[in-house]
């Protein structure tokens, strides 16, 4: 399928915690399972490594949508990486409902490395409702240059 | 009796000392490196450690158990037959799964069904004329031991099911004289479809095994691993590593990990012993690179890396930084996974985790 380079397409970085979600999208790869080519991955040992700084510092960059993804819980290689990200993710969500980001922009989802399927579902997901929200206006670092 | 040359090798060896009657006081240090005090005040170091606390036969409090000196458990009966019975019984009732199998301890004790059958076929030796009933949800006579269940089944012994919603009832027959409360069995047989009341002379419970819940929660604080939800000790992969912790340096074996027969302990332990020659054999233990690092520069010693630390890798100390002591994190090197908890939670991004550091992570943001 082709697109016209004018039309937009949503820009989404996937921070996927090496034991579980990577190994996922591994499988989804090697199992030949078509999900839309708009995500960029970041590999991270776990999902608990992932500082909401980054996410926020993700869409200051331009991004349309930020996705977490970590181990099941009870099944963190580090034990309890995926719990701290679970909260820290609860605790950004507030703070960025509440500074105005459109719901659904930032996402977090449980993969597990045999869940193939399952990683390309949440890709198709959470690109398409990025793809209705439009393009990240709100949060996007922007300048201005002065002209005289 | 059995035991008893095992019992004098171990007297014996050198290398081997008992301490009886005592508790672990305090355990500190890391895998390869570890300096134990004890309740009777000896303190030694060594390098690994083995669990094998074992388990005990839960204690009913159903079926009438307490009540009647004839309602007993399988290991009690065993008892009972070796010594003698008293008089010759009429019929003998075994109940199954009494303690394992529902709320609150939903797993399988494994040894119980084994142990009845056994028990069964020796009464049956005994006194060919008595009526063995075994009242059950599922026979579970793992592995070779399905041999004795047929055994069992040949010699004449009565298997009645039942399920959780028609469990069987004990009932007391108050005409026996004042002391001993005869029991009856009251059970709706599924093939007859009708129920049946036997007037037993001595009620088997097949009680399962049951963790100290309590104490193996202290051992595991003190220990840093993990216990399930049942109170066993949890080993860090079922099939890949079955006999150690996610915590190196501590190997476990035999009922302290789960319900298990006796020769399975024996291999369960000759593994975990294997497992502790592994890491006691090297002179060096090579750390991987992957680990953390603290900036003194940025650290506040709010703490927060030692909170979120799950293998306890990183802790405030107090630490000389050229002329003046700090209370700054320390990383140890041989437990810390590098999984980057303590860095991602520092609010100071004091902490480099070597491999995936927060230059790396913004670089990747922006390149991307």
């Amino acid at each position: 399928m082709k697109e016209t380079s004018a039309e937009w397409q949503p820009k989404i970085l996937a921070f996927l915690c090496t034991w579980c979600s990577y190994a996922g999208a591994d499988l989804a790869g090697v199992s030949r399972i078509q999900y839309p080519p708009n995500i960029r991955i970041i590999r991270v040992p776990c999902s608990g490594r992932v500082n909401p700084a980054y996410i926020l510092k993700a869409l200051h960059q331009g991004y349309d949508g930020v996705l977490v993804s970590g181990c099941h819980p009870g099944d963190c290689h580090y034990l309890t990486g995926n719990y701290y990200a679970r909260r820290k993710f609860h605790l950004l969500k507030d703070l960025l409902d509440f500074v105005g980001l459109e719901d659904g922009r930032v996402q977090f989802s449980w993969v597990s490395a045999a869940e193939g399927a399952k990683f390309a579902d949440v890709i198709t997901k959470v690109t398409e409702k990025v793809r209705i929200l439009g393009p990240n206006t709100r949060m996007v670092k922007t300048t201005w240059s002065q002209t005289t | 009796a059995m035991l008893a040359s095992t019992v004098e090798q171990i007297k014996r060896h050198p290398l081997i000392r008992v301490h009886f009657n005592t508790t672990v006081r305090e355990i500190k240090g890391f895998v390869g490196n570890y300096e134990s005090i004890l309740s009777d005040g000896a303190n030694f170091k060594h390098g690994a450690i083995l669990v094998t606390t074992g388990a005990s036969e839960y204690r009913p409090t159903e079926y009438g158990y307490g009540q009647s000196a004839t309602i007993v458990t399988q290991t009690e009966f065993s008892d009972r037959l070796a010594k003698g019975l008293a008089k010759q019984p009429k019929n003998i009732v075994m109940i199954q799964c009494v303690g394992s199998r529902e709320d609150p301890r939903q797993y399988c004790s494994r040894v119980c069904c084994s142990k009845a059958i056994q028990n069964a076929i020796r009464v049956k030796e005994l006194f060919p004329a008595v009526n063995v009933y075994v009242l059950y949800r599922d026979i579970r006579t793992y592995g070779y031991r399905e041999l004795y269940y047929t055994e069992a089944r040949d010699k004449g012994v009565f298997f009645i099911r039942f399920d959780l919603d028609h469990r069987p009832e004990i009932v007391f027959d108050g005409s026996s004289a004042g002391t001993k409360p005869t029991p009856t069995v009251v059970i709706k047989d599924t093939v007859l479809g009708q129920q049946l009341k036997i007037k037993a002379d001595y009620v088997v419970l097949s009680a399962g095994i049951v963790a100290d819940h309590e104490a193996n929660d202290a051992l595991a604080k003190q220990l840093k691993v993990p216990i399930n939800q049942d109170g066993f000790f949890m080993e860090a992969h079922a099939k890949l590593r079955p006999v150690e912790f996610a915590t190196d340096g501590v190997y476990v074996a035999g009922l302290a990990h789960s319900p298990k027969a006796v020769e399975e302990s024996m291999t369960q332990a000759l593994a975990a012993a294997s497992r502790a020659c592994v890491l006691l054999t090297q002179k060096e233990l090579n750390a991987h690179g992957t680990v953390s690092n603290v900036n003194p520069e940025r650290c506040l010693a709010c703490g927060l890396c030692e909170k979120v630390c799950a293998f306890s890798a990183i802790g405030l100390e107090l630490q000389r930084i050229g002329k003046e002591d700090r209370l700054l994190p320390k990383v140890n090197l041989a437990l810390c996974k590098g999984c980057g908890a303590c860095a991602a939670s520092c609010r100071c991004s004091a902490i480099i985790l070597r491999g995936c550091t927060e230059e790396q992570v913004i670089a990747e943001i922006i390149a991307l």
